[in-house]
């Protein structure tokens, strides 16, 4: 009886055990706080994101201190992850924006620089117009860049990223011209939208949802191959007929990355514990709330799904900036 | 008449909570000291403490944010005023008068009219903010990349024109500033510049490394080479608060710096420095004792710190009422309060009203609060010049390189900062003022990719700034600005030394 009641207490010890000192893994990892590089300010998508995070991996048994190193669309910040010791102790969040000038050979990184060990997050991409834009759908928008060749604006955060190609395939859909106005953020393009200075602009939903809803913005179109769960009634480009993947499927998406020469087994203890926090009910409510995917693909999976993708975006850029 | 009634509910909620209040008194401490630090910044102690706040209950976290933030900008002034080092990038105005008015053995007295403007300035924001917000919130969006482009050549000009000394020189630090912020990826193509291919130069020179480079490393290397130090430490505090009389006669002053503080502070991404610079401006003009100013006009300092704890509640109308965030602290907030649930946006009123007059109450307790800081914190940081001059200045040196490195953690804003740091040193010898150096590192990318966005827009028609009235207006203003003082002396020359209207003791 007695040996019963020591065994519920040694189960209890091993169930609170990891706020105190860490799951133990076949070789002790981590016996010390992960450093978790964010690429970006605080307060951006990203940061939120590893924020909401942090306390469901420390139950999850994976302790991680974020660290804000941005700059250079994200390019300084994993600069530090490539050279990084391959230990499992500093970890950072890649994006598809950091991937594509990694691609088009605008920073001196390397994709075989890192270890990719889970993917975070998919973000949908959406074209949006101001609330009071005459143009009520998609068609009518095609319809009035055809009308105005060259001279319809679609704004964006940043250049040469994702958000811009899609820019560029909505312009190649109407087979016109168009102006391109990169912003140093998303929320400098919303603001911009809902003061009509520009005609258009491809967000996140998460960056735009609390507007869409209050009727200050207006989403005309999904870029990617299904409509949104959070907006159900916007058409994808699809369904208006508009390839806007010539190249092939590209996608923004962010993923936890290590140094090359990551262990293994502890790749795969810090990629369990992603995917256990990620799947936890807190956060999979956070994301239906901000209209992102979680959708946690690992190893050679994950390994293949970037590839694809940054050739995808070598291949577009080449194609799409070099028009613009 | 029924918000009146919410925020009074709220007023009241706050007070009957002593942990709410403990709380945004917290708050308001640790932003001042982070503010009064040199080195360590607003944005700085609004990254670290946020965080903080995580594990309180939601309103409880936002009160201590809140707090944080306004308490942050007005600590900025003190080291500002005694060491003629800014503790944030918005009290770089806030040298110009309130140094020497230190070191005419005013010290006190110059941060009594720092701490009274800063608390007029959060109020009146305040106010505006409570009834006007989501009006004005709307009004400020239909300015574009054109007007943001006039605005910032503007305080370009402004600042090349205030700074004592020949105009020619100032001129030339301003471009050299300019300059300075042309390193790092382009803004619009995303292509690096004068980066040779290295990731430290990809990330450009910020703007914080640059400022405590340029104006805190020349001033530590002067002060060594100086006999006399700093402003000695006054014997008493009394006399702080300017008489009744004096501050009514700087009441028209405060007011409308303040106002034009709460304006800058509306437009997303314009920032604190540039109200400040116009705020000052103005005062100058209307100032009867305008030949002070530069060498320790109390106006100056009232302008410079009403307009910018008026940016720091400005700031906050865009980010509640249509959840757009104006700067790297008001960024930070924005993430804190989708953290606890909220999405701040046009509807954060209709979804979480309460928690809206909540906040609004915590913007009114913090500048109460921040006159209590102030007065009795002053007491301990005018110790900072009791303190000899050999070990301020290596303890200030510290602070420096540590609070760049904590920036970004990155040891490169180390070099860039000792690198400018040198570099302004050997300016000042020369007689280049490093002010509009500072703001045109801070203005220089706003004028350059806000020029070059306009002219996307428009298709590359020049006309624009033109056509567009408001951006009209400014462009008017600044030719003004820089043509109207030698014409009317001229004038006034040619009628044998009669100015209309103008006194001949007020002339320049």
């Amino acid at each position: 009886m007695i040996r019963h009641l020591n065994c519920i207490a040694l189960a209890a010890a091993v169930a609170l055990g990891p706020f105190a000192i860490g799951a133990a893994s076949a070789q002790d990892f981590p016996t010390r706080e992960v450093r978790w590089i964010i690429p970006w300010n605080p307060g951006g998508s990203n940061d939120i994101m590893a924020r909401i995070l942090q306390p469901i991996l420390e139950e999850e048994g994976l302790p991680v201190v974020i660290e804000n190193v941005p700059g250079g669309t994200g390019a300084i910040g994993m600069g530090q992850v490539a050279t990084a010791a391959p230990d499992g102790y500093t970890v950072g969040q890649g994006t598809s924006s950091t991937m594509a000038i990694i691609a088009q050979g605008q920073a001196p990184l390397r994709d075989d620089q890192f270890t990719h060990i889970i993917r975070i997050s998919i973000d949908p991409l959406i074209l949006v117009v101001p609330g009071n834009s005459p143009h009520e759908t998609l068609a009518e928008f095609i319809d009035h860049m055809r009308e105005n060749p060259g001279e319809v604006t679609i704004a964006t955060p940043g250049a040469n990223n994702l958000n811009h190609i899609f820019a560029a395939m909505t312009a190649r859909g109407a087979e016109v011209d168009y102006r391109h106005v990169p912003y140093p953020g998303g929320s400098r393009v919303v603001a911009e939208l809902m003061g009509n200075q520009v005609e258009a602009g491809v967000l996140k939903p998460s960056e735009t949802m609390e507007q869409i809803q209050a009727g200050d913005l207006r989403a005309l179109g999904v870029f990617q191959e299904e409509r949104l769960d959070v907006l159900p009634d916007v058409p994808t480009f699809a369904d208006e007929g508009i390839d806007v993947f010539p190249y092939g499927p590209v996608v923004q998406m962010a993923y936890l990355d290590g140094p090359a020469g990551l262990d293994p087994e502890v790749r795969d203890t810090i990629a369990s514990a992603f995917e256990a926090a990620m799947t936890s009910e807190r956060f999979l409510a956070f994301a239906e709330e901000n209209g992102f995917q979680v959708d946690p693909i690992t190893g050679e999976e994950l390994e293949a799904e970037i590839e694809a993708v940054s050739a995808a975006i070598a291949e577009v850029a080449g194609q799409v900036f070099e028009e613009d | 008449m029924e918000n009146l009634g919410l925020l009074g509910d709220a007023i009241f909620f706050e007070l009957s909570n002593p942990l709410i209040l403990a709380l945004t008194l917290f708050g308001v401490v640790v932003g001042f000291t982070f503010g009064a630090t040199p080195g360590l910044t607003a944005t700085m102690g609004v990254a670290l403490f946020v965080p903080l706040t995580f594990p309180l209950p939601a309103d409880y976290a936002i009160s201590m944010m809140i707090a944080l933030y306004c308490g942050s900008m007005a600590g900025g002034a003190i080291p500002a005023i005694l060491l003629n080092i800014p503790g944030t990038p918005s009290a770089v105005v806030t040298t110009i008068d309130g140094y020497p008015m230190a070191r005419n053995g005013l010290a006190v007295r110059a941060y009594g009219w720092a701490l009274i403007s800063s608390v007029m300035g959060g109020l009146v924001a305040w106010v505006a903010l409570v009834t006007i917000a989501p009006a004005l919130a709307r009004l400020a969006l239909r300015l574009g990349p054109a007007e943001y482009a006039a605005v910032a050549l503007l305080g370009m000009t402004i600042i090349a024109t205030i700074i004592p000394g020949k105009l020619s020189k100032g001129l030339l630090a301003a471009a050299i500033g300019v300059g300075l912020s042309v390193v790092g990826l382009d803004q619009i193509t995303g292509q690096g510049r004068w980066t040779f291919d290295t990731l430290a130069l990809m990330r450009g020179i910020d703007i914080m490394p640059a400022l405590i480079g340029l104006l805190v490393i020349p001033e530590l290397l002067k002060s060594i080479f100086e006999k006399q130090g700093h402003a000695s430490a006054p014997k008493s505090l009394k006399g702080m608060l300017p008489p009744i009389r004096e501050w009514l006669g700087q009441l028209v002053n405060t007011l409308r710096s303040a106002a034009i503080g709460v304006a800058t502070g509306i437009v997303p991404a314009l920032g604190g420095s540039v109200g400040s610079l116009i705020a000052y401006d103005q005062a100058r003009r209307f100032d009867r004792n305008r030949k002070q100013y530069g060498k320790g006009a109390p106006g100056g300092v009232v302008a410079s710190e009403a307009a910018n704890n008026g940016v720091t509640g400005g700031a906050l109308i865009p980010l509640l009422t249509l959840g757009i965030p104006g700067d790297t602290v008001t960024a930070m907030l924005l993430g804190g309060l989708m953290i606890h649930g909220l999405q701040p946006g046009p509807r954060l009123f209709e979804t979480s009203g309460d928690i809206v007059w909540n906040i609004m109450a915590s913007v009114m307790f913090a500048n109460l609060f921040i006159i209590v800081v102030g007065l009795i914190g002053f007491r301990f940081f005018v110790r900072v010049l009791d303190v000899p001059r050999h070990l301020l200045t290596p303890a200030l040196f510290v602070l420096a390189v540590v609070g760049t490195y904590s920036l970004a953690n990155q040891w490169f804003d180390v070099v860039i900062m000792l690198g400018l740091g040198t570099f302004g040193f050997a300016a000042m010898m020369a007689g280049i003022p490093v002010y509009p150096m500072v703001i045109g590192v801070i203005l220089g990318p706003l004028l350059e990719s806000e020029l070059r966005r306009a002219l996307v827009i428009s298709g590359g028609d020049w006309t624009t700034f033109l056509t567009r009235p408001v951006s009209a207006t400014i462009l008017a203003l600044t030719l003004a600005a820089l043509v109207l003082p030698p014409v009317i002396r001229a004038i006034a020359r040619r009628r044998g030394g009669l100015v209309p209207q103008v006194p001949k003791e007020y002339q320049e």
